[in-house]
C-alpha cells in the first residue's frame, strides 16, 4: 500500500495528459455528434424523399456495426488517401458514430411532442422553422437534457476505443504504463479516473430529471 | 353583390379512402356568429381545420375576408408562407387548449405578437397583459400552464389568439375538456368577444344555451354535409330534419340512448 502511494504521485503525473486528451476527445466528439444528430434528426422528420432514406440505412449501418471496427477502417482506409492524425480520426469516427445514436433519440423526442404543439403555433401565423426553434426544440432539449448527459457519459466511456488509432489518451497510456512496469493496479488507477469525470455527470443528470419533470 | 368574410365553396376532404367532407357551401358575413352541432365523425373539427388551412382540402375554394386561402397554382413553399401570413388574421382555439407548456401564461401570449408581429418587447408584453387582463387572468401572468385549472388554460389560449388582433376566431368545442364548473367562465369570456368586439365566430360546441344565446345561425352536420342550417330558435327548438331532433334529444339526455 505504501509502495502504491509512493508511485501514486507520478502514475498520476505520467497519466495527467492522456486523461486531458480524453476530456478533449470527449468534448469535441460530443459537440460534433449532438449537433449533427440534431440536424440529422431535422431534416428526417418528413419521411420521405432520397434524403430520408439513405440517410436511414447510414444510420441503421452505424448502429449495426462495432464503433472499434468504424474507427480502424476511418483510421486506416481514410488515412491511405488523406493524412489523418489519431484525434482526428477519432473524433470524425466517434462523432459520426454518435450522431447516427442521438438522431434517433432526438427523433423520438421530437416525434413524442404532441402535434397539437405544431398546430397552436401554425395557427399563429408561425413558419415551420420559427415553430421548430421557439416551440419545439426547447420543449425537446428539457425533455432529453439527461439523457443527453447519459450520452456524454457514454461518450467518455467509448472513447477508450480511440487508443486503437494510437491516440495517447488515458487507456493507452494506462496500458503502456502497466507494459513498463508490470504493475496491473494501475488500471485500477485509469478507471478510477474515468470514474471521477463521469460521476458528477451522471449525478447532474439525475438531479436534472428531477427538477424539470412538472414540464415532462 | 355582398361580400362575405369566410366563403366556402364545394369544399372536399377524405382521410385515405375516408370521405369526411361531401361537398361544404357556407357564406358568413363580417361580425356573424354561427355555431356547427353534429354527432361526433361529422366532420365538424374537419371542417374547422380547413377553414384556416390546418387541413388542406381536395377540392373547393376558401376565401377569407376577399383573398383566396392557400391560392391554389402557387409553388408549395410559396404557398406556406402565404398561408402562413393569413392565419395571422385568424384565430384558432383547440379542444385541448395546446398551450407551450415551457412558457408562462404572459408568455404563451406574447409569443406571437413577439415573433410573428415582430413587435418589440415592450409592446408584445403590454398587447399580452391586456388581453389577460379581458380574460381575467392578470394575477396569472407568470404561472406555467401545469399550474392552472383546465379553465384557465384554455382562457390564456383565447388570449394568445386575440393577441395577434385576428378578425376571424375558430373555436373546436372549447369547452368539452373541461369540468362542468369551469365552462362558465370561457363561455363568458367568448360572449364578451361577441357583445364588445364583434367578432366573426364559427364555433362548434354542444353548449345548446349558449349556442341559443350567441348564435345568428346555427347550422347542424351530419356524415359530411350541412343537413340544415337556420336561426338558432328554428334549428334548436323546430328542427325539421328527424336526425337533427334526435341528435338534439341525445345532447339533452344522454342517458335515454
Ligand atoms: N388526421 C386524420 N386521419 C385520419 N382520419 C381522420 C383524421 N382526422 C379525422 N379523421 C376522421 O374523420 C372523421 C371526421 O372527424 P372530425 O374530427 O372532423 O369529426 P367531428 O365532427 O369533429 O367529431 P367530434 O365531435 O368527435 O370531434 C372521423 O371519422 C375521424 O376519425
Ligand atoms: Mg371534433
Amino acid at each position: 500500500m505504501e509502495k502504491f502511494l509512493a508511485t501514486l504521485g507520478e502514475d498520476l503525473k505520467f497519466l495527467g495528459p492522456g486523461l486531458l486528451l480524453t476530456i478533449r476527445l470527449t468534448i469535441f466528439t460530443f459537440a460534433i455528434g449532438s449537433v449533427l444528430g440534431l440536424l440529422l434528426a431535422v431534416f428526417r422528420l418528413r419521411k420521405r424523399g432520397l434524403f430520408y432514406h439513405i440517410t436511414g440505412f447510414v444510420i441503421d449501418f452505424l448502429r449495426g456495426t462495432p464503433m472499434l471496427v468504424q474507427l480502424l477502417a476511418i483510421y486506416f482506409f481514410v488515412g491511405m488517401y488523406i493524412r489523418t492524425s489519431p484525434l482526428t480520426a477519432a473524433v470524425v469516427g466517434m462523432s459520426i458514430n454518435l450522431s447516427a445514436y442521438m438522431s434517433e433519440a432526438y427523433r423520438g423526442v421530437l416525434e413524442s411532442i404532441h402535434r397539437g404543439q405544431w398546430e397552436a403555433a401554425k395557427s399563429l401565423g408561425m413558419s415551420r422553422l420559427l415553430t421548430l426553434r421557439r416551440i419545439i426544440l426547447p420543449q425537446a432539449l428539457i425533455i432529453l437534457l439527461p439523457d443527453l448527459t447519459n450520452y456524454l457519459i457514454m461518450t467518455l466511456l467509448s472513447s477508450s476505443l480511440a487508443s486503437v488509432v494510437a491516440l495517447r489518451e488515458l487507456t493507452l497510456l494506462g496500458q503502456s504504463l502497466v507494459a513498463r512496469s508490470f504493475r496491473v493496479e494501475i488500471f485500477l488507477i485509469v478507471a478510477l479516473l474515468y470514474f471521477a469525470v463521469s460521476y458528477p455527470m451522471s449525478r447532474l443528470a439525475s438531479w436534472m430529471e428531477k427538477k424539470w419533470k412538472h414540464i415532462r | 353583390m355582398e361580400t362575405y368574410k369566410i366563403e366556402l365553396k364545394g369544399i372536399h376532404k377524405s382521410y385515405g379512402r375516408l370521405k369526411v367532407l361531401k361537398g361544404i357551401d357556407l357564406r358568413i358575413k363580417e361580425r356573424e356568429v354561427v355555431v356547427i352541432i353534429g354527432p361526433s365523425g361529422s366532420g365538424k373539427s374537419t371542417l374547422l381545420r380547413c377553414v384556416n388551412h390546418l387541413e388542406t382540402p381536395e377540392r373547393g375554394e376558401i376565401w377569407i375576408g376577399g383573398e383566396r386561402f392557400g391560392q391554389a397554382g402557387m409553388e408549395p413553399r410559396m404557398r406556406e408562407s402565404v398561408a402562413n401570413r393569413q392565419r395571422q388574421g385568424i384565430g384558432f382555439v383547440f379542444q385541448s387548449f395546446n398551450l407551450f407548456p415551457h412558457m408562462t401564461a404572459l408568455q404563451n401570449v406574447m409569443e406571437g405578437p413577439l415573433w410573428v408581429k415582430r413587435l418589440g418587447r415592450k409592446e408584445a408584453e403590454a398587447i399580452a397583459c391586456a388581453q389577460l387582463a379581458k380574460v381575467e387572468l392578470q394575477d396569472k401572468l407568470h404561472s406555467y400552464p401545469s399550474q392552472l385549472s383546465g379553465g384557465q388554460c384554455q382562457r390564456v389560449a383565447i388570449a394568445r389568439s386575440l393577441a395577434m388582433s385576428p378578425n376571424v376566431m375558430l373555436f373546436d368545442e372549447p369547452t368539452s375538456a373541461l369540468d362542468p364548473e369551469l365552462i362558465g367562465g370561457v363561455l363568458k369570456v367568448m360572449k364578451q368577444l361577441v357583445d364588445e368586439h364583434g367578432m366573426t365566430m364559427l364555433i362548434v360546441t354542444h353548449e345548446m344555451g349558449f349556442a341559443g344565446d350567441v348564435a345568428d345561425r346555427v347550422i347542424m352536420m351530419d356524415g359530411g354535409v350541412i343537413l340544415e342550417e337556420g336561426p338558432p330558435t328554428e334549428i334548436l327548438r323546430t328542427p325539421r330534419h328527424p336526425r337533427t331532433k334526435k341528435f338534439l334529444d341525445q345532447i339533452i339526455k344522454p342517458y335515454a340512448s
